[in-house]
């Protein structure tokens, strides 16, 4: 059974995170982000973090927005179609943010050699590209293959500090179970020195010993869990909830001046007590029509409100 | 139905160089429009993928992102991004399928900045999976609006190769996979490449637009030779898109307003 992690508080995992520290927070698909853990270290004002991703969107742009973060390797911080993250944009351009450029496909390749415990990966992206001229040649660079000669791209890998995931279940014994899209989250998982599960419920091991397909991560990878139910919100969790698009675009909306950020940190993240005090300030409505159908993993409950013109 | 928006035209013209029984990687925004009025007319068996780990995508309500859980419903596969991005890399993806800020002459696209890089003017998202598909991919599509700033004579950033310089093999030399873009198709227009010259070209101009009026958007000088009018959207095309594709006018509605 190997080392078991430990079960601790979300205030208690955070505190974890010293300032300085190097993170990554799985953001893919605006779902299974560990997004509570990323308002407690907000919370926690935590300074200087180094933040290591591939597509990020709100999360990264929040932590950013509230001076978290000094330094970031990025392959994408936007909200898609919603438009420009304004944190990330505004603090590139007055040069407070360091900046990296890479594509997803090379970080999650650094993080997949980070994984696989070797110093680095051949790919073929980024030749030829600008993301080859301005990237960081300790991070990547044009190699031969030693083989067959072809030009390459040697990507570096990455031993994040921290990695921080959310699940929809941990067992007793810390072996972390998911339904959908995997992303990248499992090599961001394994490349990190330490690694912190967040999850929807802690459920018996028996439950993911009947199976074993769903788990991705072994108990003795896992360093921390912590039971965040809603953890997500306003990213979706797979069969569980969907994502929030109201409180995600009224998040791109008012983050567009400075006033409006603090406004919604306020609201959302320094007057709160604790995660159950967030889901009030969210609405018991919002929280039930949020729910997934359980015939399709997701909810309607935007489809059917655009419908009938409340837009 | 006959009336419809330029922006109707641009995504069912996009659709229609999708062709059945392909693969084709599929970047966010209006791409995804596009793919899925193609699987939902003349291409049932295309296949549509997304760097999210989506593998044949048949799904019945609008992703409104290309990492969107509604993708799940009715789905073939889903794998990782290590899995889908990786196997792009054996040549074995027909078409990669991508939007962008800014197009130059010779097809690069700009996703990241707006002016100097070390001092830029305006901060845009990055690549996220595009140059990775434009890498890749064995031939590339590009979507956008048609405007003088957007189609600059050099992009300020290369996020993702087309031709680089334009020169002889410039592609493969730079070890690059993919041959490269193919069309890009815009609110006016559909353009393509010259073969030897590798400079966009004008193709074919949607019914109610001028060759001047392209040329005038456009801030290099456009190779123009026998050039074609669109067809407009059937029927057909316009109720799947309007009523099964995108029912509350996500991307119809909403981009027209802004």
């Amino acid at each position: 059974m190997g080392k078991r992690p430990r079960f601790v508080t979300l205030e208690e995992a955070v505190d974890i995170v010293k300032d300085g520290s190097s993170i990554v927070c799985p953001s893919f698909g605006y779902e299974k982000v560990a997004f509570a853990f990323i308002r407690e270290l907000i919370r926690q004002r935590k300074k200087d973090l180094y933040l290591y991703g591939s597509g990020m969107n709100v999360d990264a742009d929040m932590l950013i927005g509230a001076g978290c973060v000094s330094k970031a390797e990025i392959g994408y911080i936007g909200f898609e179609n919603i438009g420009i993250a304004p944190y990330f944009r505004r603090t590139v351009e007055s040069k407070t943010l360091e900046v990296e450029d890479y594509s997803n496909f090379i970080m999650t390749a650094r993080f997949f050699a980070g994984a696989m415990g070797i110093p680095y990966i051949p790919i073929r992206s980024g030749l030829g590209s600008d993301i080859l001229r301005y990237g960081n040649p300790e991070h990547i660079k044009e190699i031969t293959c030693p083989f067959t000669g072809e030009k390459l791209l040697g990507v570096r890998a990455i031993h994040p500090d921290f990695a921080i995931i959310h699940a929809q279940r941990v067992d007793t014994e810390g072996n972390v179970s998911i339904d959908g899209p995997k992303y990248d989250n499992i090599e961001k998982a394994k490349s990190a020195k330490t690694l912190i599960v967040t999850c929807e419920e802690i459920v018996r091991s028996e439950m993911v010993r009947e199976n074993p397909e769903s788990t991705i991560l072994p108990s003795f990878l896992v360093d921390y869990v912590v039971e965040v139910p809603f953890g997500a919100h306003p990213y979706a969790c797979y069969k569980y909830y969907d994502y929030d698009w109201e409180h995600i675009e009224m998040y791109a909306k008012m983050a567009k001046s400075p006033e409006g950020f603090q406004e919604y940190v306020e609201k959302y993240i320094f007057s709160v007590k604790d995660n159950w005090n967030y889901l009030e300030k969210i609405g018991l409505e919002k929280i039930l029509r949020l729910r997934a159908n359980s015939s399709l993993g997701y909810s309607t409950y935007y489809e059917h409100l655009e419908k009938v013109g409340v837009r | 139905m006959n009336r419809y928006s330029s922006l109707e035209m641009m995504v069912v013209a996009a659709s229609r160089e999708l062709k059945n029984e392909e693969v084709v990687f599929v970047g966010t925004g209006l791409p995804m429009l596009a793919a899925q009025l193609a699987l939902y007319t003349h291409a049932p068996n295309l296949v549509i993928m997304y760097e999210s780990g989506y593998i044949g995508c048949k799904n019945i309500h609008l992703p409104r992102l290309i990492g969107d859980i509604r993708l799940m419903y009715n789905l073939a596969m889903v794998g990782s991004m290590i899995d889908v991005l990786g196997f792009l890399q054996t040549g074995k993806v027909d078409v990669g399928f991508l939007g962008g800020a800014q197009v130059d002459v010779y097809g690069n696209i700009n996703a990241t900045v707006i002016g100097d890089y070390r001092n830029p003017k305006a901060r845009l998202p990055g690549s996220g999976g595009a140059n990775d598909i434009a890498s890749s991919a064995n031939r590339v599509l590009i979507i956008m609006n048609h405007e003088k700033r957007r189609f600059p004579r050099k992009v300020d950033y290369i996020t993702s190769p087309g031709y680089l310089d334009g020169s002889e093999d410039a592609r493969k030399r730079a070890g690059l996979l993919g041959k490269g873009p193919s069309k890009v198709i815009t609110d006016l227009a559909i353009l393509c490449f010259d073969d030897s010259t590798h400079r966009m070209k004008l193709e074919y101009v949607h019914p109610g637009v001028n060759l001047e009026d392209v040329q005038a958007q456009t801030d290099f000088e456009l190779i123009i030779d026998k050039v074609s009018e669109t067809q407009p959207p059937t029927d057909e095309e316009l109720k799947v898109l309007r009523e099964q594709v995108d029912p509350l006018g996500f991307y119809l509605v909403r981009r027209e307003r802004r």
